[in-house]
């Protein structure tokens, strides 16, 4: 077991590292404005044997938790993806047990009641993506991690460390990202957890099994550091083994840039059974150099009660009236008639790319608008059903060499459901969201429904009117037929055949 | 003088020329649209249609498309519009389908009613000059074709043309199924009376009654109309497979139908799907009742064409769903019915029946649009109410023809 604790600042941050206390057991240093990244490193042998009993089954699994509330954060800590929990793996075997499935669904319990029970809960995502992307894909809202931290405490805390485990398990409710990964070529569980940028104490206890290492880093021009590079320079730590703090100062190509400028995600009112989110942008092209093909794009999370339709998004002259410039992907399956309560897909994955406005002067402040469809869903008391969608990421994609060396980035996040369609030189510059009234990056809609109260009604009504309606015909047919028969009448035929 | 110009128009060369070029107008018109606007004049099935058709062009299975729910004949037909260029080329052929059923009307009413020119044409423009009908072809809806199948088998079976019945009726019945509703009534018409042969004097026993009705036309016409269907059916499905099955057939079974439409149903089907242990299979029942059995019992021998029309009226009012596009597989046999109606004898009543349908349709569409546009949950009990309302405005109009249809021999009677 490896541990990683950063602290990261801005440039302009003020902090002396002669006032950082350093231990045996611990690093104490006084408050600053930080970000603060806790990363894990396990081996299997490490875990509890069901949960790497599990893993085993797999070739890889990731697990990404975003908060639903706003934050502020720092390049390289920059990447998004919508809030809540996705889920992606790959079973080792093609045709894979569903018991993996109901295995994987059973511990995702953990993080709270989750609805992915059902055999096609999953999407497919192995077609249009680059080598080594996961296979399955599942999605569900997670507000908060609190139940997860709760659950997990027994579980992993155990002998003299555990009050001090269940401590750092309760940070989790603070932190506003969380990344667990395993792929079966390292062997390794990796768990990564982020805390916004505010002013905190520094203080990080030692590992109660293995090594920590502690970085307090700030953004900074590192010596022989290129253009598109991100420099960090400040001192390192390993608790137990120095006693002073070690300067370092080191530059790398990071995935996820910061662009400029913000985006506010609504739903256009009134939002009927077809509603339009509407995004704001406020960014201009990002800064890299002019040869470099840059395009915004928004990746979409949209819980099954919404879906966009691939055909209608097929159109150019009706993308072009919402600002969009094309539908670059839309996952698999989706129903475009099926009610909510008989749609088995988690929900779907939508990749669009935006159509900035031509006139970069105006490109300041512009809008695009995302025609959805609703589904049906079930009957409720009130004649409403209240649904939160999540915010999408939105950044510039900008080409790039291909091979480009992310992976030295010590922070750098790979697989996080949008960067596959990409070339792999790809650069993310991210746009930051900016949230509704409510502090929250969910836009809220009410989905007209049926009244539960109505069925009742409903049943007795339809049956006395379907039947009125019945019988007033079949009086009407036995009122001919009293008159004339079934037949018809001889002098009829004589006047047909006469007009021939 | 302008009724002469009026009758003048309703000879055969302008009315079809009005009724091409009212096509043609629209055809024109929202190709233009279509170019230059983001709202679009083509119907979103003929993207459905026009896509399946590049899929089989490319030699694939039209189901590979989403929701293409026809026969493989259709995109068959419109592998044309696969090239860019001739995108519209079903539409052309939806409009001239129109046209031809247009002209099976006029050739019904004078050959087999033995109307003028100028009366044949007034009838018939109430299907040509139709701008709903015009409309719905030309937007790119395969239900114009249904209109001339539906036509050419009136025009086939009271012309005494047998086989070429029993091909269209297997053919119509391959591609939209509900057509399988004429084949009673044709069966039942076709006695020796109709077919113009010397009319034996009733049958004394029971066995006697069933030989009779079991005359060699009769089983000329179910053979030729089955082994169509078939014979349709197993090439289709030796060439796609059970994707072919599923989506031609068995989802019209399985659909759950719950989203927001005519039929008095709706409502009631939008619960029940939401509850997985409920079947709505019995509201087959009053349909089939009326539309297969009653209904051409009484009416089909006096008159063939008001049968078809009030089983086909039945057919869409107590349909599980109904859509506006569903109203064009009755209005083809008004023409037919309308001649000698009481809803043309009695004014007042043709036009109180007209009103009521208009308004039945405006207040669900008010409820629909709420709810559609606005999000306000109209389902009951305003979308409700609209619907069944809506559903009795039908039965009563249901009524009056089919009163119409029992009377048409009487009074040809007096008549003479």
């Amino acid at each position: 077991m490896r541990e990683r604790i950063t602290y990261f600042s801005p440039q302009d941050a003020d902090l002396d590292p002669n006032q950082l206390e350093i231990n045996d057991v611990k690093v104490q240093g006084p408050a600053v404005e930080a970000v603060r990244e806790h990363k894990i490193t396990l081996t299997l042998p490490e875990l509890p044997s069901e949960i790497a009993g599990l893993l085993r089954d797999l070739d890889q699994l990731q697990l990404r938790w975003a908060t639903t509330a706003s934050y502020n954060t720092l390049e390289p800590f920059i990447s998004r993806i919508s809030p809540g929990l996705h889920v992606s793996y790959t079973p080792i075997k093609e045709d894979h047990d569903p018991w993996d499935r109901e295995k994987l669904c059973t511990a995702l319990q953990a993080f709270g009641r989750l609805d992915c029970s059902s055999p096609d809960v999953f999407i497919n995502l192995s077609n249009e993506r680059q080598a080594g992307s996961p296979a399955l894909f599942f999605y569900n809202e997670l507000e908060k991690l609190d139940g997860f931290a709760k659950r997990l405490g027994p579980v992993v805390c155990s002998g003299p460390t555990a009050a001090e485990c269940r401590k750092q398990l309760q940070e989790l409710k603070d932190a506003v990202s969380l990344d667990m990964s395993y792929d079966s070529t390292s062997e390794a569980v990796k768990i990564q957890a982020l805390w916004p940028l505010q002013k905190r104490e520094i203080s990080v206890p030692a590992s109660p099994k293995g090594r920590t290492e502690v970085g307090i880093l700030r953004i900074g021009d590192a010596p022989g550091m290129e253009a598109h590079e991100v420099g960090v320079s400040g001192v390192l730590a390993v608790i137990g083994e120095t006693k002073t703090p070690s300067p370092t100062m080191f530059a790398f190509a990071a995935r996820h840039r910061a662009a400029t400028g913000t985006f506010t995600s609504k739903f256009q009112q009134p939002t009927g059974l077809h509603p339009t989110l509407q995004l704001s942008l406020s960014t201009t092209a990002p800064p890299v150099d002019d040869d470099a093909e840059c395009a915004p794009y928004a990746y979409f999370t949209f819980p099954k009660v919404i879906f966009a339709d691939r055909y209608q998004l097929a159109d150019e002259l009706f993308l072009a009236s919402k600002n969009l410039a094309a539908a670059k992907y839309v996952s698999e399956p989706v129903d475009l008639e099926a009610p909510a309560y008989t749609t088995k897909e988690w929900g779907s994955n939508v990749l669009l790319e935006l159509a900035p406005p031509k006139d970069k002067a105006a490109a300041k402040n512009w809008t695009v608008e995302v025609p959805l469809h609703l589904r049906y869903l079930k009957p409720s008391p009130t004649g409403k059903e209240e649904a939160g969608i999540p915010f999408p990421a939105v950044f510039w994609a900008c080409n790039g060499e291909q091979d480009v060396g992310y992976a030295i980035n010590p922070f750098d996040r790979i697989n996080l459901g949008y960067d596959g369609l990409f070339e792999p030189g790809t650069t993310f510059w991210h746009v930051s969201p900016r949230p509704a009234a409510d502090g929250r990056l969910i836009n809220n809609i009410s989905v007209p429904v049926v009244k539960e109260g109505a069925s009742q009604w409903v049943a007795v009504g339809t049956a006395v009117a379907v039947g009125l309606g019945f019988l007033w015909v079949l009086l009407k047919l036995m009122g001919g037929y009293a008159k004339s028969g079934h037949g018809t009448v001889k002098a009829a035929e004589d006047k047909d055949k006469k007009e021939k | 003088m302008s009724t002469s110009i009026v009758s003048s128009l309703l000879r055969p060369a302008p009315l079809f020329s009005i009724a091409a070029i009212l096509r043609l107008v629209l055809l024109l018109y929202g190709t233009w649209q279509d170019a230059h606007s983001a709202v679009k004049y083509t119907d979103i099935d003929y993207l459905v249609f026009t896509d399946a058709a590049r899929y089989v062009s490319n030699g694939l299975s039209p189901y590979s498309r989403e929701t293409y729910r026809y026969t493989p004949l259709l995109a068959w037909m419109l592998v044309p519009t696969a090239k860019p260029h001739l995108f519209s080329f079903g539409k052309v052929v939806f409009a001239l389908a129109d046209l031809l059923a247009g002209w099976l009307i006029v050739r019904v009413l004078r050959k087999q009613r033995g109307m003028t020119a100028e009366r044949a044409g007034a009838f018939a423009a109430i299907w040509l000059w139709n701008p709903m009908v015009a409309t719905i072809s030309t937007r790119g809806s395969s239900e114009g074709l249904l209109g001339v199948l539906t036509m050419a088998l009136l025009w086939a079976v009271e012309g005494k043309r047998i086989g070429v019945a029993g091909f269209i009726l297997g053919l119509s019945v391959h591609f939209k199924i509900y057509p399988f509703i004429y084949a009673p009534a044709i069966i039942w018409w076709m006695d020796d009376e109709h077919l113009g042969k010397v009319v034996s004097k009733s049958p004394v026993s029971f066995a006697d009654a069933v030989i009779k009705l079991l005359s060699p036309q009769r089983i000329k016409l179910t053979l030729i109309s089955l082994s169509t269907f078939m014979g349709l059916n197993v090439l289709m499905y030796y060439i796609y497979g059970t994707p072919f099955l599923t989506h031609s057939y068995l989802h019209h079974v399985t659909r759950i139908d719950h989203r927001h439409n005519f039929s008095p149903y709706n409502i009631f089907l939008y619960l029940a799907s939401a509850d997985p242990s409920s079947s709505s299979l019995h509201a087959f029942l009053p349909q089939l009742l009326l539309s297969c059995l009653f209904i051409p019992f009484v009416i089909a021998k006096k008159d063939l064409a008001t049968s078809m029309m009030a089983q086909t009226f039945a057919f869409v009012t107590f349909n599980k769903v109904c859509t506006s596009q569903y109203f064009l597989w009755y209005m083809i046999f008004l023409p037919l019915y309308l001649p000698g109606s009481s809803m043309l004898r009695v004014p007042s009543r043709g036009i109180t029946a007209l009103l009521l349908w208009v308004l039945g349709q405006a207040a669900w569409l008010q409820q629909g649009y709420e709810l559609e546009f606005l999000g306000v949950s109209t389902f009951f009990p305003g979308m409700w109410l609209a619907s069944l309302a809506f559903f009795l405005i039908n039965c009563w109009i249901l009524g009056i023809i089919i009163s119409d249809g029992a009377e048409r021999s009487i009074q040809k009677v007096h008549v003479m």
